[in-house]
């Protein structure tokens, strides 16, 4: 077994292997958690609420994409070309198809190429915000750092191999390696909102829709 | 903390509100001229849900009513919460940071402001002398009482 | 005095939860919530931006309970001095967080080891023994209402002031400024009431449904607090509690 096949094979198995069982384990803590000594996580529970919170972050409505909205689009951008190059991306659903027999969607080269770029754009938009941005410059420490660059070097690095940048082989060694990173460090950093994201906003959303706040 | 009471837990502008609603409480139909605006407490709109009824008596007893932006749900806080109206030692901070609110009200040209909470009305009144808005301040029950038809029912 | 670290961690663990721990971990430093907050939008300094508030709590994380007393004199003066507990922040925050509940947990810190601000725990205090935060006496709050009274009663002749009365509809309650600062707006009061014609009776006892342990972050003097007025509520057997406006 030569490196190319230990980082196509067991490795994309490990860094999915922790993701997946990295955020069970977390979830089933959270709950447990919730259960010893945050009642209100449960009580206040109101699923219609919690549901059109969710929604309306998941989609721009909301008041922070009006007042925010360069962050808001940078926000949408950056999620997206991750998400959808990382899942539908052609090389990515050939690889899925050939490792695991998983047959799904895939988008053409130039759209991935558009995500991307359009994805790297918003890294670096985020990155200079928070060197330029006083206030958001006091908030930032490294782990915010590690965590846009660990999102920025798979993506970087994908698009210099698709389009032969470099020595071809080194290059799609580090994509998957940093891909793997990725996808395993979810769990155990800040990436985490993957999972809480939802979990916050249900219990938020709960929380404001019964006061009638509504889903602002 | 929270334990299932024997009773419920209203706010007075419910009270009132509710009996506008079924007649018993008879109101004076744009009893004031003046333009007037209404402060949104962070606790009625954001812990209470309680919007709707502060515009049913105003839109009632008001002639000229005008909202705050931001206001209802998003409306900022008067700066006197959390505690700030007794913690002398940060004043200056409090009412430093009163500026949003004022500028709220500013824009509104309005010549008095209701306020349904006591806490509200240290802080709009304290805000509306620093930044020197020519507002009056008042509670929402006094200029409520003042508009009541007298002899309606009983 | 020397600053009680194991209080500090202890009511640090007391206090910790699926939420707390949540919001600690996602929050995702934007800078989004400064949109939010009265502080950031009237003087925008960096630590005036929401999110800023979790910093202390942070700090007080990473040392286990175990920091100094300039850093905790920090943290009361950011959880104190720099928050309303408005929770207007967490309608612009994309994760949902909820400042305000982190900055009463924080506050908490403060309180286990009696570091309240003075005005606030002085108000507490009265609260805590005179039955309301601006130590009225029993006899201050009937002559107020036995005056007020008579000037209703001039416009409106039969208008009533009952007191303790059982099994009425409503008890209403005052915030304490009512009878000693602005006795005119317990005027206002019986004159709505009495006008509606509601079945209301006022309490000699928990009449006070102001909460100033909420704001100080101090849950069993909360308690103290809330339990008075529910049991006034309870002895009167009322349908319903009208809170202080
Ligand atoms: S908006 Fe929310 S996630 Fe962003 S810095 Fe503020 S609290 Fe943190
Ligand atoms: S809860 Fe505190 S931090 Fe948030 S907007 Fe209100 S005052 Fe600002």
């Amino acid at each position: 077994m030569n490196v190319y096949d230990l980082a196509t094979g067991p490795l994309v198995w490990l860094a999915f292997a922790l993701c997946l069982g990295g955020l069970s384990v977390r979830t089933a803590l959270f709950l447990r958690l919730a259960r010893e000594r945050d009642k209100p996580v449960f009580t206040g529970f109101e699923p219609r609420w919690a549901g059109l919170s969710i929604l309306h972050w998941l989609l721009p409505l909301n008041v922070t994409a009006l007042e925010s909205p360069w962050v808001t689009l940078a926000g949408f951008l950056f999620h997206a070309g991750l998400l959808l190059v990382g899942f539908l991306g052609l090389g990515h659903a050939v690889f899925w198809n050939q490792a695991w027999g998983l047959n799904w969607w895939s988008i053409p080269d130039g759209l991935s190429d558009v995500l991307t770029l359009a994805s790297l754009a918003a890294v670096l938009f985020f990155a200079l915000r928070r060197l330029v941005r006083p206030e958001v410059k006091a908030l930032t420490s490294a782990g915010d750092w590690l965590a846009l660059a660990l999102a920025a070097a798979p993506m970087l690095t994908g698009y210099l191999t698709a389009h032969g940048y470099g020595d071809p082989e080194t290059m799609f060694l580090i994509h998957v390696c940093s891909g793997c990173a990725l996808i395993a460090a979810i769990p155990f950093t800040r990436l985490s909102h993957a999972l809480f994201f939802f979990l916050s906003r249900a219990v938020t959303g709960s929380d404001f829709g019964k006061r009638q706040v509504g889903a602002w | 903390m929270k334990r299932t009471l024997p009773f419920d837990v209203v706010s007075p502008m419910t009270v009132m509100a509710e009996a506008f609603r079924e007649g018993r409480l008879k109101l004076k139909k744009h009893h004031y001229t003046e333009p007037v605006t209404f402060q949104d407490s962070c606790n009625f709109v954001r812990n209470g849900g309680n919007f709707k009824d502060a515009r049913l008596l105003m839109g009632q007893v008001a002639g000229d009513f005008r909202e705050m932006h931001p206001g209802g749900v998003h409306t900022y806080c008067c700066g006197s919460g959390g505690g700030h109206g007794l913690m002398s030692e940060y004043k200056k901070l409090r009412l430093a940071t009163a500026k949003a609110k004022a500028e709220a009200i500013r824009r509104t040209g309005a010549k008095v402001v209701v306020v349904a909470c006591h806490n509200c009305e240290d802080g709009i009144r304290d805000c509306v002398k620093e930044y020197g808005l020519d507002c009056e301040v008042h509670l929402l029950s006094n200029y409520l009482a003042e508009a009541v038809e007298l002899g309606g029912a009983s | 005095m020397a600053l009680d670290t194991i209080k500090i961690s202890e009511t640090l663990a007391a206090k910790w939860g699926a939420r707390l721990g949540m919001w600690l971990e996602i929050c995702a430093r934007c800078g989004l919530c400064a949109k939010g907050c009265h502080f950031f939008q009237s003087d925008p300094r960096p630590e005036h931006v929401p999110a800023y508030r979790l910093k202390p709590l942070r700090q007080v994380l990473a040392a286990k309970g175990n920091i100094s007393e300039a850093d905790m004199a920090a943290l009361v003066d950011t959880v104190y001095g720099t928050c309303t507990m408005c929770q207007r922040c967490t309608m612009y925050c994309p994760h949902g967080i909820n400042i305000a509940f982190m900055v009463r947990a924080t506050r908490a810190l403060a309180v286990s080891v009696g570091l309240t601000p003075k005005g606030l725990a002085s108000g507490l205090a009265n609260a805590l023994e005179m039955g309301n935060n601006l130590s009225i006496t029993a006899e201050e709050y009937q002559e107020t209402l036995d005056w007020q009274l008579e000037e209703v009663q001039e416009e409106m002749p039969e208008a009533a002031c009952p007191v303790d009365q059982e099994g009425v509809r409503s008890m209403v309650t005052f915030h304490p400024r009512d009878i000693k600062f602005y006795p005119g707006n317990l005027y206002s009061y019986l004159k709505l009431y009495n006008a509606m014609g509601e079945d209301f009776t006022f309490t000699s006892q928990g009449w006070d449904s102001t909460n100033i342990g909420l704001f100080a972050g101090d849950d069993a003097a909360a308690g103290t607090l809330a339990g008075r007025v529910v049991a006034a509520g309870e002895r009167l057997k009322v349908q319903r509690v009208v809170t202080a406006e």
